[in-house]
């Protein structure tokens, strides 16, 4: 399977592979001259390029698993850990002030609702095996330690990976509506201009003992304060803000804007004129609006400037 | 110091050696220049600030871009580095197996976590986990950069099986 791939190639011995790792630690260092001998390095023998592939990208992807793997230990442990820095975790006393004052009344009597708040990067909370979810920056979650099948999302953008259980089904409310999951990955989205749902895989029900929607993958529905407004999404766009780089391929330029809203947790406007658009491109996120707004704007030759707490997307030269 | 103009001129002056670097990365030449492409969009759209050793910020952004793409492309190939795709019930989804390969690929990494020394996995946890620099670590841990180094090299050995015996040994 591996031999299809053009890199992979070559099967590199450990002695290449040890040469590899040393090169991968210290890139950090290298100077110019460093980074030719790099380079003469990795052309002198396929088994190096195939090597030094192995080594990065397994650091890559073992590294975000990592991190995603040692979510704050909720349920057991109050203290925040020291790798999730910027948690704002509530210890179980303050959690019920903390309930108290947010005025969840609906909760079951034998809950501990807990909350959970994202700053300026996105953060993803195991709660329990298969089950996982991941707020966007600047998001708030209400979980309880009691029931993980249940969550209440307060703010923000919030991508649920739900393993499906006929017997406890998973929900999760916001403002006046309850999603309730058949197995699946969906995202759920609060905003000025009401809520959205999208769906990346299996299905859901919004609002059972109401509207009783299904929503199935590609699916996504904006839940206005007058209207609801059923469109299609392409699955993998669901939950993308979570990406450090974000490919897009021909999309209605105001999903892009949004995925980029909830990926660095700012309120984007889109000029009217531009709104027609389609986006086709690949952004980078680095967390700091300041930086991947201008960026995303400049890609499609337009503007991006902060007026007060929100960004204005606008074509060059105009004033917002 | 150079600033983001600075940086412009220095890519065009050293596009032959990004290049270089790209292709032997890279799958094929045609993706080298794409991504070539890619790192010239993301200068330009940097904002203006003052870096040290300007033409390794390139070489680094260069490489970094390298393995995103390398990430993505073995990722859509559903090779190896499928590590955490936590999906719903295997029951439910074909690709149960995929996701089996990568909850074992995370215990064996967590295993080989949990069985270094004390400082090695300080080091990597730094580096890797909490995205402390290394010169930071060395600060931190009061040893020397190169210490620092070779305790992530012997950290990344074991990783990759080749020092210091763990329970996977395949």
């Amino acid at each position: 399977m591996l031999t299809t791939d053009p890199i992979r190639h070559e099967t590199p011995g450990p002695a290449v592979m040890h040469a590899a790792i040393d090169w991968h630690v210290r890139q950090d260092a290298l100077d110019g001259q460093g980074w030719e001998d790099f380079v003469a390095w990795l052309e002198a023998d396929p088994a190096h390029a195939a090597a030094y592939d192995i080594v990065s990208t397994d650091d890559a992807a073992r590294a975000a698993a990592l991190r995603v793997a040692q979510p704050p230990r909720a349920a057991n442990d109050d203290a925040p850990t020291r790798n999730w820095r910027g948690w704002a975790i509530g210890g179980s006393a303050s959690a019920a002030v903390a309930a108290a004052l947010l005025g969840i009344v609906a909760w079951p009597t034998a809950s501990a609702p807990y909350e959970m708040a994202t700053g300026g990067s996105p953060r993803t909370i195991a709660l329990e095996s298969g089950t996982s979810a991941t707020l966007a920056p600047a998001s708030r979650i209400v979980l309880d330690r009691k029931n993980p099948r249940l969550a209440e999302l307060k703010s923000g953008s919030v991508l649920f990976m739900v393993r499906h259980d006929a017997n406890r089904p998973f929900e999760v409310r916001f403002g006046s509506h309850v999603v309730r999951d058949l197995g699946t990955v969906f995202e759920i989205s609060t905003g000025h201009d009401g809520a959205e749902i999208a769906v990346a895989q299996g299905s859901v029900v919004v609002d059972p003992d109401g509207m009783a929607v299904q929503l199935s993958a590609g699916d996504r529905l904006k839940l206005g304060s007058n209207a609801v407004l059923h469109s299609r999404i392409v699955p993998d766009q669901v939950g993308a803000w979570r990406n450090d780089s974000i490919s897009f391929a021909d999309v209605p330029i105001n999903d892009a804007v949004t995925t980029l809203a909830r990926a660095t947790g700012t309120r984007i406007r889109l000029d009217p004129s531009l709104q027609t658009r389609r986006f086709t491109g690949l952004i980078r996120v680095t967390g700091s609006p300041g930086r991947d707004i201008p960026h995303f704007a400049a890609l499609t030759g337009a503007v991006g400037t902060r007026n007060g707490d929100e960004w204005v997307i606008a074509p060059g030269g105009a004033a917002p | 110091m150079t600033t983001s103009a600075g940086l412009a001129a220095l890519f065009l002056e050293q596009r032959p050696k990004l290049l270089r670097l790209l292709t032997a990365r890279l799958a094929s030449p045609a993706e080298a220049e794409d991504a070539l492409q890619e790192l010239w969009l993301r200068i330009d759209g940097l904002t203006a600030r003052p870096i040290a050793d300007p033409a390794a910020y390139l070489f680094r952004m260069a490489n970094n871009l390298a393995t995103d793409r390398r990430v993505a492309t073995l990722r859509r190939a559903r090779l190896e580095t499928d590590w955490v795709d936590t999906r719903p019930d295997a029951a439910e989804h074909p690709d149960a197996e995929r996701q089996l390969l990568a909850r074992d690929r995370l215990n064996q990494a967590q295993a080989v976590l949990a069985a270094m020394p004390e400082r090695m996995r300080q080091a990597y946890t730094l580096a890797r986990i909490d995205g402390v620099s290394q010169r930071e670590i060395a600060t931190r841990m009061n040893i020397s950069l190169s210490a620092v180094e070779k305790l992530l090299m012997r950290g990344y050995a074991r990783f990759h099986l080749l020092e210091g015996a763990t329970d996977a040994d395949d």
